[in-house]
């Protein structure tokens, strides 16, 4: 391809990608690089990617996008060219990718084992209560529960997972209930 | 669709080149000079840029402009425009936005207005030379140029009738000549004095990347107040000799002025010159004076020390950001029409403790530079070996906090083009606006920096804290600054007025704009080769 082509059709896709490309895949970099090299990869990028790259009979919108995407070069570089800013960086992203990993463990365990499903004290409470009336079959106690366990989680997965079965439950009491009501309004009248 | 040129829009002088067929080709007028005096004089019915209207100074000053460059951007209450007020035969008034105009013959002229008279005249001269129209070109302002100062070049270029493709820092451009020559692994300085401005940029070339590292330098700096400073010790000692003050006497002090940038010139070359004035002065009762001195090199070298020392100290502070002594710098390159005087480039050689190279012209490098730049930006030809310029920004861009203290967004020597955000939250409940008042300049506190524009956001009314809104902050490839506002919370754009910005507005803009009946009647021997 056309070397003007490909710095365009990688301008659009990289634009398109920006949300999900860390500071050093932006660089065309290796999380656990040197130092030294994060200056190596800034220069190779800006040779290839730079604004000025494609500006020549470049639409308007084209050209928002290249300098959209070497704002985030400059971005990228500004903080991993500093060590420490560097540091902060990896912490916080492994904190992240911690916190995910976390995340599907426990969504996991909670589906074997609904009691372990919560994880604040209160939301625990709260949630104990909730299943402690589903044993009991008060699914209008349970979703009550469920709903107050809610607030100190919002996003719970299991927490709404079991909100859903409690109304399921309820809505299936309420039929039972409900024929039996008939036949009662029935033998009134 | 017409040429894309490179114009150096100089204080004193410009200079316009062009690439074509892979060839940098340096555009001279039909008198074979490569650079032109930025001088416009105003006739009862013509206007006329350059070498003719340079001639005219001395017999009708009130009419003739020149140095509008140091004019342009700057509030009329600046130390500087009062200072060309008091110099200059020509009006200066304070515009309704607060920004510095010239007043000629009874007429109000901003100094966008000066500026694209000179463009424009270049443009003439690149099309008579290269029988071709020119209707696009990269403009080279000072490094140091603030945002202000970037816009009003844009908009000098626009009334022009040029697309501006690129403000491009002077030295930068000089870089890029240079190393387009010179293609190696180096770390260049460029020393550019020119006429009005002075700028120190630090690059790292490496083959066709080019890498502005620091950049720094002082826009009331050049050969203007050389001339001036001189001036000023040719009055003193006239003063003496005929027992008179002068300080309100105009016509006096322009030909003061004249002679220093004459004695200048002759000192470049030789070691003493002789200043003739004759009749310069006549007193209440008709009697003549005359001026005669001889000036030495030593003793100029004596007068001007001090603005030459100013701009090593400005080179020592951006060795210091760029993290840097003089052993790591593989070459030093002047530029700009101050440095051709012996004491400047020996300043220069003393301070970096080489050779500066004499490989580059210091009056057409930064046009040359400017040229390649305009030729990469428009052209889908491969004639020419494609480069990468990575500037930086001059300035820090702050905005004010609580008790009048800066709050740097982007520090200095950030690469452009650049952004970055902050939050903003309402202070008091029902509030309606916001306002944010943005700065440009490295001082600690607000009064100490350049206000750049003030910025006033509506916002819906509700209790205090609960509007956020998020403003970003570009700097463009110009270097020129652009505020965004997004409500955090409803995620749409919020409203944003922008108020003591200065300059023309766009509409002035707009009718400023030369048409090009204008053009063939204010010059009409230009026009031939069309």
């Amino acid at each position: 391809m056309d070397a003007r082509l490909r710095t365009r059709f990688e301008v659009e896709v990289i634009s398109e990608l920006l949300g999900e490309l860390s500071h050093y895949q932006l660089l065309g970099l290796k999380s656990e690089c040197a130092q030294d090299e994060i200056d190596v990869g800034f220069r190779n990028e800006s040779r290839r990617l730079h604004p000025d790259r494609v500006a020549a009979g470049a639409t308007p919108e084209l050209k928002g996008k290249a300098n959209d995407v070497f704002k985030s070069i400059n971005e990228a570089y500004r903080v991993l060219r500093d060590p420490d800013l560097r540091r902060l960086y990896d912490q916080t992203r492994a904190a992240e990718r911690g916190g995910e990993e976390d995340e599907s463990r426990r969504s996991a365990e909670s589906v074997r084992d609904p009691s372990k499903a919560a994880r604040t004290p209160k939301g625990e409470k709260y949630w104990k209560m909730a299943l402690q009336c589903w044993e009991a079959k008060d699914y209008t106690g349970c979703k009550m529960q469920i709903q107050f366990a809610l607030t100190f989680e919002p996003n719970n997965e299991t927490f709404k997972e079991w909100q859903v079965k409690a109304q399921a439950g309820l809505d299936a009491k309420k039929k039972d209930t409900g024929g039996a009501g008939n036949s009662y309004r029935i033998r009134l009248g | 669709m017409g040429l894309a040129v490179g114009i150096d829009l100089g204080t004193s002088n410009s200079c316009i080149a062009c690439v074509r067929d892979g060839q940098v080709i340096v555009c001279l007028d039909s008198e074979g000079r490569n650079t032109q005096p930025s001088v416009v004089a105003f006739g009862s019915r013509s206007v006329v840029v350059g070498s003719r209207a340079k001639k005219q100074l001395l017999h009708s000053p009130e009419g003739t402009v020149m140095s509008a460059k140091r004019l342009i951007g700057r509030r009329f209450e600046d130390a500087e425009v009062q200072r060309m007020k008091s110099r200059s035969a020509f009006g200066v008034y304070r515009g309704d936005e607060g920004d510095a105009r010239f007043r000629v013959h009874g007429k109000g002229y901003a100094p966008e207005e000066i500026s694209a008279h000179v463009l424009a005249h270049m443009k003439r001269i690149a099309e008579a030379q290269l029988g071709e129209v020119v209707d696009k070109a990269v403009i080279t302002v000072p490094a140091y140029f603030n945002d202000a100062q970037r816009q009003a070049t844009r908009d000098a270029a626009q009334i022009a009738g040029l697309e501006c493709l690129r403000v491009l820092n002077e030295p930068t451009a000089a870089a890029l000549a240079y190393g387009y020559n010179n293609a190696q692994k180096k770390r260049i300085v460029v020393f550019d004095l020119g006429g009005g401005t002075f700028d120190v940029s630090i690059l790292r070339v490496d083959g066709d990347l080019y890498e502005v590292i620091a950049t720094a330098g002082d826009t009331l700096l050049g050969g203007d107040d050389f001339d001036h400073l001189a001036a000023d010790e040719l009055l003193r000692i006239f003063e003496a000799q005929v027992k008179q003050n002068f300080t309100e006497n105009r016509t006096v002090r322009m030909r003061m002025r004249e002679a220093a940038e004459m004695a200048k010139i002759a000192l470049s070359k030789s070691e003493e010159v002789m200043i003739d004035l004759p009749g310069v002065w006549r007193n209440a009762q008709g009697q003549d004076y005359s001026f005669s001195y001889q000036l030495d090199r030593h003793t100029y070298a004596r007068w001007v020390l001090p603005l030459v020392q100013r701009t090593l100290g400005i080179c020592e502070e951006t060795l210091k950001t760029a993290k840097m002594n003089t052993r790591h710098i593989d070459a030093v390159l002047l530029v700009g029409g101050m440095t051709r005087y012996p004491l400047v480039r020996e300043a220069a050689q003393h301070l970096f403790g080489r050779m500066p190279d004499t490989s580059v012209n210091p009056d057409e490098a930064v046009a040359v530079g400017a040229a390649i730049q305009a030729h990469m930006l428009t052209s889908m030809d491969d004639s020419m070996p494609a480069s990468v310029l990575l500037d930086v920004t001059s300035h820090s861009l702050s905005i004010r906090t609580m008790g009048g203290h800066c709050d740097v967004l982007i520090p200095a020597n950030t690469p452009i083009p650049t952004e970055a955000s902050k939050v903003f939250n309402t202070a008091v409940d029902q509030q309606t606006e916001v306002r944010i008042a943005v700065f440009q300049g490295e001082g600690r506190t607000a009064d100490m920096n350049e206000l750049l524009g003030q910025f006033v956001l509506a916002v819906p009314p509700m209790a205090r804290g609960q509007v956020r809104v998020r403003v970003t902050f570009t700097i463009d490839s110009d270097g020129i600054v652009q505020v965004r506002a997004v409500d955090d919370k409803l995620g749409k754009e919020a409203a944003i007025r922008i108020e003591a910005r200065g300059g023309m507005t766009p509409e002035e803009v707009r009718k400023a704009q030369f048409t090009s009946g204008d053009v063939v009647q204010n010059n009409p021997e230009q026009t031939r080769g069309r």
